[in-house]
């Protein structure tokens, strides 16, 4: 598999927490990853697994209610194409140009409730136009006229009639494709989408993702795309970082995970989603209890109260260590450790 | 089959939109339009379809939180929306429901004694050391540890707060319980534990579950037999396995089609059908197939014109047998989904 040897935009050991009333929340405790020019990362998770957070981080949209305590956010845009160096977003001035710039120009985000995320009291063309001007400096004719163009591109019927349509006069699935048009505005190199097909029907969702598909294609944009659903993983990823309780537990290139999971949550959670055309009619395996409060994070491995692999003294004392199996694989697993490099 | 425990027929649910000065009706949405189906005892039916398709509406019409604007809900042979207020309550202990979201669902100032033996306390049914008692013992079937009867919901996961409403709704012994999507807003790891929960309670007190999907791999999962919705129709009525391998309504295919597979080799299995967004005007359906203008079967003149019938194999059992909504549902050759076992 080829990928250039840089990075578009790279995490390493992000810190993120919030303050609540019971004490600090670590939601994002030590988290690395990398995504690629013109491929897609998907992060997948549960709830708590501090994976809309980590996306959030990137773009600085956590600092009110919470910190990013520690941790670097590179930036290789600017030198991938020859512009500039690579720079750490967490070192930006938080009012700055450049972090405005990055934001929604370099960066493009959607959000999974597509009508919460737009502005109720103006026209999705308002919005649109606005976003344009900022990012493309087009005078407002000319962004119109652009607007129209992407609302067509992104599959909305009859756009020069829409685009003075408020969000409320459109379908779920009609507003999320305007989300889309939005952050696709400025022509980013990234889009992070944080879990935009979960409120959607199935045969929304799959026009959404095949939209998603078809534009990466064609602008050779890289996708972080948020998820807790295996099927849309395995239907749109390159490569996988499965997250739990606030750290990447895995790894893997898609068809790797899928074939060969490592970690035990992984294969637990692999095991326990039933499967069209597998599991008719019969008793599901589970992973017993339920995701742990990231405030009483449990000691060692975090996943050990659950694992049915689980080493009594090693998993509940010592936090586990990160092997490197090679060609981007990783687990977070003493099951592994006489395997690969451990870190 | 046997004597069915619960029939639905002819079931239309109107809602007003606009009303003129007068105060009369001008414009209602059709939210369901003639819906017949009939329960066998034990069994597991499944109402899948998109959101809007009057699925969460016939449920609660099932069990009597919604009122129906004509047609008949029959119980055990008695028609139930025939029934005064008054005469209908004892019934309401045999049709119970279990809501989607386990969060907004449960009170949270009352503490699970309070809400799991909240029935038995309205009705003088138990009290003192019986309601205790049966209360935990609820609790023990459902997996709850007794010792938490005296706490508060916001204490709990959403796991174990959907086993806090099934609990609520066993708790009187009922026969037939209408889920309405109980597991689409929990955790992939904590779905499977209610699903085999809801599985294991059916075998033991021989419950009768109508379940409120959209999901089609937890229907297929679960399900006995499935009714598929649009528009307020059934438009597809079949025993899981068969409407699974060979649809034969071009909207069944067209939903399983959009189903994301998680396996990577089956990436672009061929065959994804998309679906063009144009939903009918539920205040005006149109003439014909309510699907036809999304439709990549649909025939000019055949699909667009009258009312086309749910229509019964002719060998099939009149009450449960397979049934589909479509003028060519003997002409087609649908795609459904090979199994494959793990």
């Amino acid at each position: 598999m080829e990928r250039p040897l840089q990075p578009l935009l790279e995490i390493s050991g992000l810190h993120t927490g919030f303050d609540t009333y019971d004490g600090r929340v670590r939601a994002v405790d030590g988290v690395d990853l990398a995504v690629h020019a013109g491929r897609t990362l998907c992060v997948v998770g549960e709830s708590g697994c501090g994976k809309s957070v980590t996306a959030r981080s990137i773009l600085r949209l956590v600092e009110d209610a919470g910190s990013i305590d520690a941790g670097a956010i590179t930036w290789h845009g600017d030198a991938n194409d020859g512009t500039g160096e690579p720079f750490d977003i967490l070192s930006l001035d938080p009012r700055g140009k450049r972090l405005q710039r990055l934001r929604g120009g370099d960066i493009g985000m959607i959000f999974q409730e597509p009508a919460a995320s737009l502005l109720p009291l103006r026209t999705i063309g308002a919005q649109l136009v606005e976003t344009l001007r900022i990012h493309t400096g087009l005078d407002k004719k000319a962004a119109r006229a652009r607007a129209v163009e992407l609302l067509d591109a992104v599959g909305i019927p009859d756009p020069k009639r829409r685009i003075d349509a408020y969000p409320f006069q459109l379908s779920g699935g009609m507003c999320q494709r305007a989300m889309i048009a939005i952050a696709l505005c400025a022509n980013p190199s990234l889009l992070i989408a944080d879990e935009p097909t979960t409120a959607l029907d199935v045969t929304t969702q799959a026009r959404i993702l095949d939209l998603i598909r078809s534009l990466q294609a064609e602008h050779h944009m890289a996708v972080m795309f948020i998820t807790h659903d295996l099927g849309v993983v395995a239907e749109l990823a390159d490569e996988v970082a499965v997250m739990y309780l606030g750290r990447v537990v895995e790894r893997a290139p898609v068809d790797e995970l899928f074939a060969d999971p490592k970690h035990p949550y992984t294969k637990a959670l692999l095991a326990s989603v039933p499967v069209l055309g597998r599991d008719r009619g019969r008793d599901l395996p589970t992973i017993p209890g339920a995701v742990p409060s990231p405030l009483h994070r449990p000691s060692g491995c975090s996943f050990h109260p659950r694992c049915a692999a689980a080493v009594a003294g090693r998993c509940d004392t010592d936090a586990p260590p990160e092997v490197d199996f090679g060609g981007g694989r990783t687990a977070e697993c003493v099951l592994y450790e006489t395997e690969g490099a451990s870190t | 089959m046997t004597d069915p425990i619960l029939e639905v027929r002819d079931l239309h649910v109107r809602f007003p939109v606009r009303r003129n000065l007068l105060g009369r009706t001008t414009v209602e949405n059709h939210a369901v339009s003639g819906v017949d189906l009939a329960l066998a005892p034990g069994e597991t039916m499944a109402l899948v379809g998109e959101s809007g398709c009057g699925k969460t509406t016939l449920g609660s019409t099932i069990v009597g939180a919604q009122r129906a604007t004509s047609g008949e809900v029959v119980y055990d042979g008695l028609s139930l929306t025939a029934m005064s207020e008054r005469r209908r309550a004892p019934y309401r202990r045999q049709i119970r429901m279990v809501f989607q979201d386990p969060f907004s669902s449960l009170n949270p100032r009352f503490t699970l004694r309070q809400i799991i033996g909240d029935p038995l306390i309205a009705t003088g049914e138990a009290r003192g050391s019986e309601l205790e008692d049966r209360i935990a013992e609820m609790m023990r079937r459902v997996g709850l540890s007794p010792d938490y009867m005296d706490r508060y919901p916001h204490a709990f996961s959403g796991g174990q707060r959907q086993r806090v409403n099934i609990a609520r709704a066993l708790i009187v012994n009922p026969r037939l319980v209408v889920a309405d999507e109980p597991v689409s807003a929990l955790d992939v790891s904590v779905r499977a534990q209610i699903l085999n929960l809801l599985r294991e309670l059916q075998a033991e007190l021989g419950l009768t579950y109508l379940f409120i999907s959209h999901d089609l791999s937890v229907v297929e999962n679960l399900a006995d037999r499935v009714a598929v919705m649009y528009f307020g129709r059934i438009v597809e009525l079949a025993d899981t396995a068969s409407l699974y391998e060979r649809p034969r309504h071009p909207y069944t295919e067209a939903l399983m089609s959009a189903v994301p597979i998680p396996d990577p080799a089956l990436k672009g299995r061929g065959g994804r059908i998309l679906l063009p967004d144009e939903l009918p005007d539920p205040a005006d359906p149109p003439p014909g197939c309510a699907f036809a203008r999304r439709c990549r079967h649909a025939e000019a003149g055949r699909c667009d014109t009258g009312e086309i019938p749910l229509e019964r194999d002719a060998a099939a059992d009149p009450l449960t047998g397979r049934a589909v909504r479509c003028v060519r549902r003997d002409e087609l050759d649908l795609q459904g989904i090979a199994v494959t076992p793990s």
